[in-house]
C-alpha cells in the first residue's frame, strides 16, 4: 500500500448529461474511505456549454461540507495535495453521454463478425445507426444516402476470420472508400478496422486519400474465439477524443487526470469483472443494474467474462418508448392497489412531458415500481439475447441510481429487483448508494487498492441474501422448515408456504447459522452447502429473505387476487 | 437545483436560432423581415442519390472518354430529362437525368446526382427580423414581445387574432364554446377531452389552439389536424396555469403566432409569441429556485396551479409515499400554501 501513498487524496468525477458527481476519497487510518459526495446539474449544454460550471458548483459544496479547500483562487484544482490539508493528489473521471456519439457497423455474416460487432457495441456507449453486412442488399447510393444523412462519427468495419476471408473485406472496405470520397472532408466519420489482419496492408496501401483509418486486433480471429478487449480499448481512445471536441471543458478536466477519461460503460464493466473474480466462490456471477436519467445499464461480469447492456430508456428518458412497449394492462400486473388505465396513462404521459417530476402519491409510485421491473426484465432478457454464453443465474446483484437509492425503501427496492430479476438458488442483494462502483473501475486503472478497500466498506451496503426456493406443491402448503440461531444462542422456526416470501429477521451484519428442512419436494441450489447441517446467513437492510413464490412468478389473472397477494408479498417483506 | 423555465412573459426580447442538421439552402438575408410561415431555409434531411456510371451506360472505352462526354458540372439543377452526357459516336447515345436532381459529384466516369424531391422547409416561426446568418446552419431570428412556452405542440405554425373561449382557467374546451365567430382566430381553451371538438376546431376553421390540455387519446387526432395545437400545462384536466391565462386574456385581440414546431432534443419548447413594439430583455434560461419565484406545479394534487415559493425548506422531507426528497413552501393566490418537491416545480418566469 505505501508505494501509493502519493496518491492519498482522490478525487473522482462521474459526469452525465444531468448529472455531475464528485467523490472525495481519502486515507483514513491506513485504509482509503469515501469522505463526501456532492453533485450538480451537469452543465454541459445550453446556456453553459461547459462541463466545468457544473464541476466548479459541485467543488463548492464538498469544500463547505468537508471544510477543504480543493481549489485555488483562480479556481485551479489544486494538485498535488498540500501540508495544510488543501488540494488532491489526483484527478480521475468517467462520463456518461450515451448516444452522444454514434457508429454504422460493417461486417460480412451475421452469424459472426456482425454478431461480435453487436456484442462489441452493446458494451459501449455509442448509438448504433445502421448495420451494413456483405452482401448487402442496399444499392451503394443508399448507402451513401445513409452516411449523408445520419452523420455517424465512426464506421467500424469487421470480417473475415485471420487467414480467413479477405477479398469481401476489401470490397466492403472499397465501398465505404466510395462513399467517403463523396463526403466533404470536415464531414467524414473515422474508421476503425478490425477484421482479418491480413489485409490490414492492403487497405493502407490503398487508402490514397489519406482517410482517418486506425486498427486494432482482430474481434474474431477465429470462428470460435472472440476477443473484443483491444477493439473497447481504440474505441475508447476514439470517445475521448471525440468528447475532448464536443463538450466544452472536457480536454480541460482530462489534462487534470492521472490517467484518461474513461466511459461509465467500460469502468463499470471492468469493476463487475473485478467483483466476479473477488469472490472465493466459483462460478461467481455478478450483475450490475442501474437505473438514472441516462438511462438503463446492466453490467455483468462471470469469471471475468463480461456482458454489458445499455438503452437511453429509463424512469426519466423516452417515456414515449415506454408507452409504446409497455401497454397500461402489462403495467397493471405488476400493481399492488386498484389503479385505472386511465391513471396510468395520465401519469406516464405527463411524465413524457416532465420526465424528472417525483411520484407524488403510492399509486404513482407503484407504477414506477411497475415500469421498473419491466424495463429492468426486458433488458436482461437482451442481454441474454446478446450474450448466450451467460450463466443465467446471478450469485450477486447489484442495484444503483437515484430510484432504488433515493426513492424507495430498502425492502420495495428488494422486491422490484426480485420480481424482475427472478434469480435462482442463493442471491446476495447490494445497493450503491452513491453510484460510485464506475468511479472504482476508473480508479482502478491506476490505484488497486482503493477499489477492493471501498468494496469492503459500507459504501456499499447489502440490502438482503436471498434464497429462492422452487417446488412443485400446492400454494399455500408448507414446503420447509427454517431453523435458525442467532450468535447469542437465541434459536427461531419459520415454516415457509409455497407461493410466499418471507424475511428472517436478521440485521446488517449479524450472522446466524440456518438449517433447512424440507417438508416436501423442493428444489434449491445452495452452491455446495450443506443446508440440512446449517448454512451461514447474514443480515442485509431487509433481513435475510426466503423467496418461495416459484419462478417464474405466478400471478392470478383476476385482479382483485392479484393486487392481493401483491400487497401480501411486499407486506412481508417489510416487516 | 434547476427546475425547467416555461418563460410566461408580458414583454421580453425573443431571440431564435433556426438550424438545420445536414444540408441546406438559406434562402434569407441579415435584416430581413419574416413572418412565422415563411421559408428560412430549405433543408435535406434525407437526401438521396442516384449514381450514373457514364462509361458504362455509353459504353465507352475509358474513363477519359466519359468525362469528356460528360455536359454537366458539379451544382447544376437538372430537371427530368436534361441531357448529362452524350456520345459522340455515329449512333450517339446520351445519358439523361432520371428525375429533377442537383449534380452532386462528378467522379471519375460517374455522376452522382442529389435527387430534389425531398426538401423540408425550415420555418421562422414568428414574425421576426433576420439578425445574423449561421452558415450552413441556419439563421437567428429576433423580435421583441409576449411570450408563453407550453409543454407540447403538434408541430404546425398558425397566425391569427388571439380570441378566448374561456372565463375561468378551470373551464374546459367543449364543441358548444366554439362559435362561428371565432373562425379564424388562435382560441384560447382549457381542457379538452372531446375528439368532435377538436374536429370542429378544425373544420370552423381556427387557426390555432392554446388549450391548457388534452386527454391522451387525443395525441394522434390532433397530430392529423391542419391547425397548430399547443398545451400549456399537460394530458391531464388541471386548469391552465394563471399566470399564462392572464397574460393571454390581457392580450386578446391581438395578432398572435402558435409556433407549435420543436425539437425536444434541443431543449426547444412550443411557444405563443404576441409582438409588441417595445424593446425587451433577453430573460434569463440560469434561473435557480429561490423563494419569490413564480412556479407552476407540474404533478400531484395541486398540478396546473401556480404559486410563489416562500422558502426552500431545510433538510429532507417525507412525502406521504415514503420518498424523501428537498421541498419548497409554496403559497397559491388563495393564500393556501403546501410542500411541493423541487423536482414537481416549473419556473414560469
Amino acid at each position: 500500500m505505501s508505494e501509493n501513498i502519493e496518491f492519498a487524496t482522490i478525487l473522482a468525477l462521474k459526469i452525465d448529461k444531468f448529472r455531475t458527481k464528485l467523490f472525495l476519497f481519502d486515507i483514513v487510518g491506513e485504509k482509503y474511505r469515501l469522505i463526501a459526495t456532492t453533485e450538480a446539474e451537469t452543465t454541459a449544454f445550453h446556456p453553459f456549454n461547459d462541463i466545468r460550471e457544473g464541476v466548479m458548483r459541485a467543488i463548492d459544496r464538498i469544500q463547505n461540507v468537508t471544510g477543504r479547500i480543493l481549489i485555488d483562487g483562480e479556481s485551479n484544482l489544486i494538485i498535488p495535495s498540500q501540508s495544510n490539508g488543501s488540494g488532491i493528489d489526483c484527478l480521475a473521471f468517467t462520463y456518461g453521454f450515451i448516444n452522444h456519439l454514434s457508429t454504422i457497423t460493417m461486417g460480412l455474416l451475421e452469424s459472426v463478425s456482425m454478431d461480435s460487432l453487436n456484442r462489441l457495441i452493446s458494451m459501449t456507449q455509442l448509438k448504433l445507426l445502421d448495420q451494413i453486412s456483405s452482401p448487402n442488399p442496399r444499392k451503394v447510393e443508399e448507402i451513401l444516402s445513409l452516411f449523408i444523412n445520419l452523420h455517424p462519427n465512426l464506421i467500424i468495419i469487421a470480417g473475415g476470420t485471420d487467414q480467413g476471408a479477405s477479398k469481401a473485406i476489401l470490397k466492403q472496405m472499397e465501398m465505404l472508400r466510395f462513399i467517403l470520397r463523396n463526403i466533404q472532408p470536415e464531414k467524414r466519420p473515422e474508421i476503425l478496422f478490425i477484421g482479418n489482419n491480413q489485409v490490414q496492408q492492403d487497405i493502407l496501401n490503398s487508402n490514397k486519400e489519406n482517410f482517418n483509418i486506425s486498427f486494432a486486433a482482430n474481434i474474431r480471429p477465429s470462428i470460435d474465439y472472440e476477443n473484443l478487449t483491444p477493439a473497447l480499448e481504440k474505441i475508447e481512445q476514439f470517445s475521448n477524443e471525440s468528447m475532448k471536441q464536443k463538450i466544452g471543458g472536457f480536454q480541460d478536466l482530462a489534462s487534470y487526470c492521472i490517467s484518461p477519461p474513461i466511459p461509465i460503460s467500460h469502468a463499470t464493466s471492468y469493476m463487475t469483472r473485478f467483483l466476479s473474480r473477488l469472490n472465493n466462490e466459483p462460478n461467481t456471477c455478478v450483475l450490475f443494474i442501474e437505473i438514472n436519467r441516462e438511462g438503463t445499464f446492466l453490467s455483468a461480469g462471470c469469471n471475468g467474462k463480461p456482458a454489458f447492456q445499455v438503452t437511453d430508456v429509463s424512469l426519466n428518458c423516452n417515456i414515449q418508448q415506454l408507452l409504446d412497449n409497455y401497454p397500461a394492462k402489462e403495467i397493471l400486473r405488476w400493481i399492488n392497489s386498484e389503479i385505472s388505465d386511465e391513471e396510468i396513462k395520465f401519469y406516464l404521459w405527463n411524465k413524457s412531458i416532465h420526465p424528472n417530476i417525483l411520484p407524488d402519491s403510492d399509486s404513482q409510485l407503484d407504477i414506477e415500481m411497475a415500469l421498473a421491473r419491466l424495463i429492468i426484465k426486458n433488458q436482461i432478457q437482451k442481454m441474454f439475447h446478446n450474450w448466450p454464453d451467460l450463466p443465467q443465474k446471478f450469485n450477486q446483484i447489484i442495484v444503483s441510481g437515484e430510484f432504488f437509492s433515493n426513492y424507495l425503501r430498502p425492502a420495495d427496492g428488494l422486491l422490484v429487483l426480485l420480481d424482475s430479476t427472478q434469480p435462482g438458488g442463493m442471491t446476495k442483494f447490494y445497493i450503491d448508494r452513491h453510484g460510485i462502483i464506475p468511479v472504482l473501475g476508473t480508479i482502478a486503472t491506476f490505484n488497486k487498492f482503493l477499489p477492493v478497500q471501498l468494496i469492503e466498506s459500507t459504501a456499499i451496503s447489502l440490502l438482503a441474501q436471498v434464497i429462492s426456493i422452487m417446488s412443485i406443491a400446492k400454494f399455500g402448503i408448507p414446503i420447509l422448515s427454517i431453523s435458525i440461531e442467532y450468535e447469542d444462542g437465541t434459536k427461531n422456526e419459520i415454516i415457509v408456504t409455497k407461493g410466499s416470501i418471507v424475511s428472517i429477521p436478521l440485521s446488517p451484519g449479524q450472522k446466524a447459522k440456518a438449517r433447512i428442512t424440507p417438508l416436501k419436494k423442493i428444489e434449491y441450489d445452495f452452491a455446495d452447502r450443506d443446508a440440512e447441517n446449517g448454512i451461514i446467513l447474514q443480515g442485509g437492510l431487509c433481513g435475510v429473505v426466503i423467496d418461495a413464490r416459484g419462478r417464474p412468478i405466478p400471478l392470478p389473472k383476476n385482479e382483485l387476487q392479484r393486487i392481493k397477494l401483491l400487497q401480501q408479498w411486499r407486506n412481508n417483506l417489510k416487516n | 437545483m434547476n427546475s425547467t423555465i416555461y418563460h410566461t412573459l408580458a414583454l421580453t426580447k425573443i431571440r431564435r436560432k433556426r438550424i438545420f442538421s445536414g444540408d441546406g439552402d438559406i434562402l434569407v438575408k441579415v435584416g430581413q423581415k419574416v413572418s412565422p410561415t415563411d421559408v428560412i431555409a430549405n433543408t435535406y434531411p434525407n437526401q438521396k442519390f442516384s449514381i450514373l456510371n457514364i462509361k458504362k451506360l455509353l459504353n465507352l472505352n475509358n474513363t477519359e472518354e466519359a468525362r469528356s462526354a460528360i455536359d454537366v458540372k458539379i451544382g447544376d439543377h437538372l430537371k427530368a430529362g436534361t441531357i448529362i452526357a452524350k456520345s459522340q459516336n455515329v449512333f450517339s447515345k446520351a445519358v439523361q437525368a432520371p428525375v429533377d436532381s442537383e449534380v452532386f459529384v462528378i467522379n471519375g466516369s460517374q455522376v452522382i446526382l442529389r435527387i430534389l424531391t425531398d426538401s423540408e422547409p425550415l420555418y421562422a416561426g414568428f414574425e421576426a427580423i433576420v439578425t445574423e446568418l449561421l452558415p450552413e446552419q441556419g439563421a437567428i431570428l429576433e423580435n421583441n414581445g409576449v411570450l408563453v412556452q407550453g409543454v407540447w405542440g403538434n408541430q404546425i405554425i398558425g397566425r391569427g387574432l388571439l380570441l378566448s373561449s374561456i372565463d375561468f382557467p378551470e373551464q374546459e374546451l367543449t364543441k358548444n364554446q366554439l362559435k362561428i365567430h371565432f373562425r379564424g382566430s388562435i382560441l384560447l381553451g382549457g381542457y379538452c377531452r372531446d375528439p368532435e371538438t377538436l374536429k370542429l376546431a378544425s373544420d370552423l376553421p381556427l387557426k390555432g389552439l392554446i388549450l391548457s390540455g388534452i386527454h391522451p387519446d387525443l395525441i394522434t387526432d390532433t397530430y392529423k389536424m391542419q391547425i397548430p395545437v399547443i398545451l400549456l400545462e399537460g394530458f391531464s384536466p388541471s386548469p391552465m396555469n394563471l399566470r399564462a391565462f392572464n397574460l393571454l386574456k390581457s392580450n386578446e385581440k391581438r395578432d398572435t403566432t402558435i409556433n407549435a414546431v420543436y425539437n425536444k432534443e434541443l431543449d426547444e419548447k412550443p411557444e405563443v409569441i404576441i409582438p409588441v413594439g417595445t424593446e425587451g430583455l433577453l430573460p434569463s434560461e440560469n434561473i435557480t429556485i429561490k423563494p419569490g419565484l413564480v412556479v407552476r406545479v407540474n404533478n400531484g394534487k395541486h398540478r396546473g396551479r401556480t404559486a410563489n415559493i416562500e422558502r426552500i425548506i431545510r433538510g429532507m422531507v417525507n412525502l406521504e409515499n415514503g420518498i424523501k426528497t428537498i421541498c419548497a413552501l409554496v403559497n397559491f393566490s388563495d393564500e393556501e400554501q403546501a410542500r411541493i418537491p423541487l423536482a414537481n416545480l416549473d419556473i414560469l418566469e
